[in-house]
């Protein structure tokens, strides 16, 4: 196949018109039904209208929105990456039975559904869980699992795991001999940390401070599950509510202009601080360190790693056990559970097939240019980080709600929206494999000139299936798990399998919660497992 | 015959024009410094290189706006001339039929290719089940089985140990021979130059600086050549 045809027969053309035209299409018609609405608004107001900024610092509701949003995201952050040094350590430091199985657990919070992961940390953190009557028989009877300690808690049980695989990599990727030397010079803890491991650590937390940040600033289901009320509002879950509730067209635009303006930044931020982590190196082994061979050393490491396997671990099998003792209970409602299982699974492939559409062309087209045109030619694919979902579908729905029924078209909206969330991650997997094809085999195809079809057949398909299974299997579990979208259009009547949960939940119909929550991850994990391992097969790389 | 006329090679700030002619049937050996020059010189003859009409002819017959797959050139590069995903016999039988459906006639083909280089009973191995030099022969016959009057080496067998860098050699030169193909190497070794080649050219500073048959110009080295031999 000629490079010629190569690029045609991806990245140029309808394809690439497609893969542009729908992410970047959406933001601008969103942002112009926002903008059209804030300064209908603002105009009437007050002649002449009024800046976004004098609007905010008047009303208290959004400056109380705002300030929560960025102190729930600070405190998350911080905690998240601060309790991730030790254990990243420590992982990287043993070696032991179960190590590797520890580490493929820490990618589980990622494709578990948001909400059944939050019926877990409410089995243990909640009214009737375990740790409050730990607490309670300590005279700590104030703690609640809603309002801002529950929001951290919930963000350090998904962000956790996220910091520790990035700071382990860190670890790992420390060159031996600065071990070896350190051994030899007789270096203490202190000294190593000092002079090999700051270096590294110091150049990674400000990436995974500003990401997490950035994932605690839009994760919307964990807010509108153990937040709300005046005091535990962020900017999200206030658009939601001023559409849903309040039907506050105008108030939903100005907030969804700040979520806009807020994330626009932190991407920028994100993005100047953090350096390319290396998202395919492998974790296994460990590092060869003389300085904690100690007892203290080894009981500290092991019980910071025990610790953590229990606050991720506990959750989830206390919801497990209480799914499968709610499905014993009260069986399922197939009349319920079928219909919103068969909307999930659809508006899952659906949203699957946006992120191929958008993914594949954005990274066959990046892999063609060189510099840093390449960041504009896959900025479409990051567009829905500028422009976070319920932000945009704030503005889909000022610009529907009037023409159309929204809830008719609650479950495109939704499919189109998740698969936009799922590009960036598609795009971290199949770029740099299709960048490995043409870097590797790249002239060898040109110089053999295979046809296209016959490249795509013996040599793209079999080196490409392992990331875009991968792809596909987190587009899916992201999808079938979502609450944001679907709770922004959903119909009460038509729900999604997770929106039904969270319906069973706002009715305290608590046992039949958790059965659903097992059927809604038993989904996801299988179409998890169907791409990742039945499409993706073996690594051929 | 290959023949470089003022061949203007243009590489962003850099650029290089190259005259240099190999008979038919000849072993021309490329050394030089690294920078130099001696892989874009190849790279630009298999087409991966553009360059303007009336500078570049094999068998008189002008290369310009040749797509690499259309030139009757094959060529081994110094790594990934293999896919690691397919079996030797199929990265083999790319070079007879890239759909890889083979008939009884090309399946005979691509054996007797395999047996030519040493690799017979080794058909249906990984490239990862292979040693380097048995990588690379298993390169050579796939290069044998296109049968292209000109072959490109680009180092290809610059990761071996000499002996087996030695034998490597002498296989590719005996099969030249033995099916009339023009070779032209790239090599930063100048004892394999001596063992295989007819013809030295020296590549220094984006030009050919010295160039002629390999004992005349290891007997009368230029300048350049002196500089580069240390």
């Amino acid at each position: 196949m000629t490079d010629k045809a190569s690029r045609n027969a991806f990245a140029f053309g309808i394809p690439a018109t497609i893969a542009f035209i729908i992410p970047l299409g959406l933001v601008v018609v969103s942002l112009w039904a926002l903008w059209s609405v804030t300064t209908n608004d603002l105009a009437t107001e007050q002649a002449g209208g009024r800046p976004l900024l004098s609007h905010l610092i008047d009303d208290i509701y959004l400056r109380r929105a705002l300030t929560f949003t960025l102190t729930q995201a600070t405190l998350s952050a911080i905690l998240s990456t601060l309790l991730a040094i030790p254990l990243a350590r420590a992982l990287a430091t043993r070696s032991f039975p179960g190590r590797s199985a520890i580490l493929s657990f820490f990618g589980a919070p990622f494709i578990l559904p948001v909400i059944v992961a939050i019926l877990g940390l409410l089995s243990i953190w909640g009214n009737k869980g375990p740790v409050q009557a730990i607490m309670s028989a300590f005279g700590f009877e104030n703690f609640s699992i809603y309002g801002l300690w529950g929001i951290l808690i919930a963000h350090v049980f998904f962000n956790l795991p996220l910091a520790t695989r990035i700071l382990l990599q860190g670890w790992l990727a420390l060159p031996a001999e600065q071990w070896r030397l350190a051994s030899q010079l007789g270096m203490n803890s202190a000294s190593i940390a000092r002079y090999i491991e700051w270096p590294m650590l110091k150049e990674r937390l400000p990436g995974i401070l500003a990401l997490v940040f950035l994932l605690c600033t839009t994760s919307f289901t964990v807010i509108l599950a153990l937040g709300g009320g005046p005091r535990a509002t962020t900017i999200e879950l206030a658009i939601y509510q001023a559409i849903r509730f309040d039907f506050d067209m105008e108030r939903a635009a100005l907030l969804a202009f700040l979520q806009i303006i807020l994330c626009a930044g932190l991407a920028l931020v994100s993005r100047v601080a953090s350096t390319d982590f290396d998202t395919g190196q492998s974790l296994g082994g460990a590092v060869l360190r003389t300085d904690r061979n100690g007892r203290l050393a080894q009981w500290s490491d092991g019980a910071i790693i025990m610790v953590a396997v229990a606050f991720l671990g506990m959750p989830l099998l206390s919801a497990f056990i209480r799914g499968i003792w709610g499905l014993g209970l009260h069986g399922i409602d197939w009349g319920q559970i079928l219909p919103a299982a068969l909307r999930s699974t659809g508006v899952s492939l659906a949203s699957c097939l946006v992120m191929l559409l958008i993914s594949l062309p954005l990274a066959q087209l990046s892999i063609h240019i060189e510099g840093k045109a390449r960041r504009f030619v896959e900025l479409p694919g990051y567009a829905i980080m500028v422009a976070p979902p319920i932000a945009l579908g704030a503005g889909l729905f000022i610009l529907l709600h009037q023409h159309v029924s929204v809830d008719d078209l609650a479950l495109p909206l939704t499919a189109l929206l998740n698969g936009l969330q799922a590009v960036p991650f598609a795009l971290i997997l199949l770029t740099p494999a299709m960048a490995q094809i043409k870097r590797n085999y790249g002239m060898q195809l040109r110089h053999l000139g295979i046809k296209r079809r016959d490249a795509i057949r013996i040599i793209h398909w079999p080196l490409m299936r392992k990331p875009l299974g991968l792809s596909l299997g987190i587009a899916a579990a992201l999808s079938i798990g979502d609450l944001g979208v679907i709770a922004l259009f959903g119909s009460p009547s038509a729900p999604t399998l997770p929106l039904y949960l969270y319906q069973q939940l706002g009715a305290y119909r608590m046992d039949q919660a958790y059965g659903t929550g097992v059927l809604l991850t038993s989904i996801a994990f299988a179409f998890f497992v169907l791409f990742d391992k039945g499409l993706g097969g073996r690594d051929q790389t | 015959m290959i023949r470089l006329e003022n061949l203007t090679i243009a590489l962003d700030n850099w650029h290089m024009t190259v005259n240099l002619t190999v008979e038919t049937g000849g072993f021309c050996a490329l050394i030089g410094p690294s920078g130099a020059g001696k892989s874009t010189i190849l790279n630009t003859i298999a087409g991966f290189v553009p360059h303007v009409p009336g500078q570049l002819f094999i068998q008189e017959m002008d290369m310009a706006g040749l797509e690499p797959a259309e030139r009757p050139v094959a060529m081994l590069f110094q790594d990934h001339n293999l896919f690691a995903h397919l079996t030797i016999e199929q990265n083999v039988a790319l070079g007879i039929n890239a759909s890889l459906k083979l008939d009884m006639e090309e399946k005979k083909r691509v054996k007797d290719a395999l047996t030519e280089v040493g690799l017979e009973g080794m058909q249906d191995r990984l490239p990862r089940a292979l040693s380097g030099g048995q990588r690379q022969r298993a390169s050579l016959a796939r290069a044998i089985l296109r049968k292209k009057p000109v072959l490109l080496l680009d180092e290809p067998f610059a990761a071996l140990g000499p002996a087996l860098r030695k034998d490597m050699l002498r296989l590719v030169s005996n099969l030249a021979a033995r099916n009339d193909q023009t070779v032209i190497m790239v090599t930063h070794h100048p004892e394999d130059a001596k063992l295989t080649a007819s013809q030295t050219a020296l590549v220094h500073e984006g030009r050919i600086a010295q160039t002629g048959p390999t004992k005349d110009v290891f007997a009368h080295p230029s300048e350049e050549l002196i500089d580069y031999l240390g």
